[in-house]
């Protein structure tokens, strides 16, 4: 089914919406949050929040990319959840892999400080994506993003891990000093 | 990494969450256009050097057979 079918059910008030979304964005939402937790039940957990998610704001909203919709609300759940869950003091796992090689995008410490501003960044990132090769841009979207693994992403590439590694040690390269160049402190 | 790093990192991490829709919907099928772009290129740069082969081989064969009589003219 496509998108729009399963919007207009949403719209209708349908609980069949619910599970044709499931059925055709789970297995994937699954996978962007089990990148995050690796933990099958909470990113299982993470996946039901998120189609009650959807259920609770479409309709009013009617979102062009249903797909990236969902997976924002997912990877967003799979964040929170990480981070009450006190994973980030435990170490390890694939979401400290992406935590150190972003570091490679911020300027070292000791610079001027000044206030974050999530919306700014995020507009830095989306304008620095455009101007990037598509290889380059999809690759640190699955990177960074859904949290892919190096492996996975370089398999669904048809290209080797060193090769990938190196398309995306320049993209943070890129990005870092992009943001440095538009005057961006996180 | 010092827990400040670390902490840019994670806001770095969380306002990525904010790439454009059109980027991740790209990232959703791109691997498949890749490989199949890729797939097109190989058939295309196959048929593109049996192509060349074949016309090299027919003009080779063409060249020697208009080369033989006039050769064989300027021994008489």
């Amino acid at each position: 089914m496509d998108d729009h079918m399963i919007l207009d059910l949403f719209f209708e008030r349908q609980e069949s919406a619910i599970v044709e979304t499931r059925h055709k964005y789970g297995l994937r939402l699954q996978r962007t949050a089990m990148n995050i937790l690796h933990s099958h039940e909470d990113a299982e957990e993470c996946v039901s929040d998120t189609l009650f998610k959807a259920w609770e704001t479409i309709p009013p909203s009617r979102p062009v990319y249903f797909g990236a919709y969902l997976a924002k609300i997912t990877r967003n759940f799979s964040i929170n959840r990480w981070e009450a869950k006190g994973a980030a003091k435990r170490g390890g796992g694939e979401m400290d892999l992406l935590l150190d090689e972003l570091e490679a995008c911020i300027a070292a410490p000791g610079g001027p400080e000044e206030a974050y501003e999530a919306a700014l960044v995020t507009e830095a990132i989306n304008a620095f994506l455009s101007t990037i090769n598509q290889t380059a841009r999809v690759a640190f979207v699955l990177r960074y993003f859904h949290g892919e693994s190096i492996r996975a992403i370089s398999e669904r590439f048809r290209v080797s891990e060193s090769k990938l590694k190196s398309i995306l040690f320049r993209t943070r390269k890129k990005l870092g000093a992009y943001l440095e160049k538009e005057g961006i402190q996180l | 990494m010092s827990t400040d790093q670390r902490d840019k990192a994670k806001r770095l991490f969380a306002a990525l969450g904010g790439v454009d829709d059109s980027f991740l919907d790209e990232a959703e099928s791109a691997d498949i256009a890749s490989v199949r772009a890729a797939r097109k290129r190989v058939i295309g740069y196959s048929a593109l050097g049996v192509g060349v082969g074949a016309a090299a081989s027919i003009g080779i064969a063409v060249a020697v057979r208009l080369l033989r009589p006039k050769r064989a003219a300027a021994h008489t």
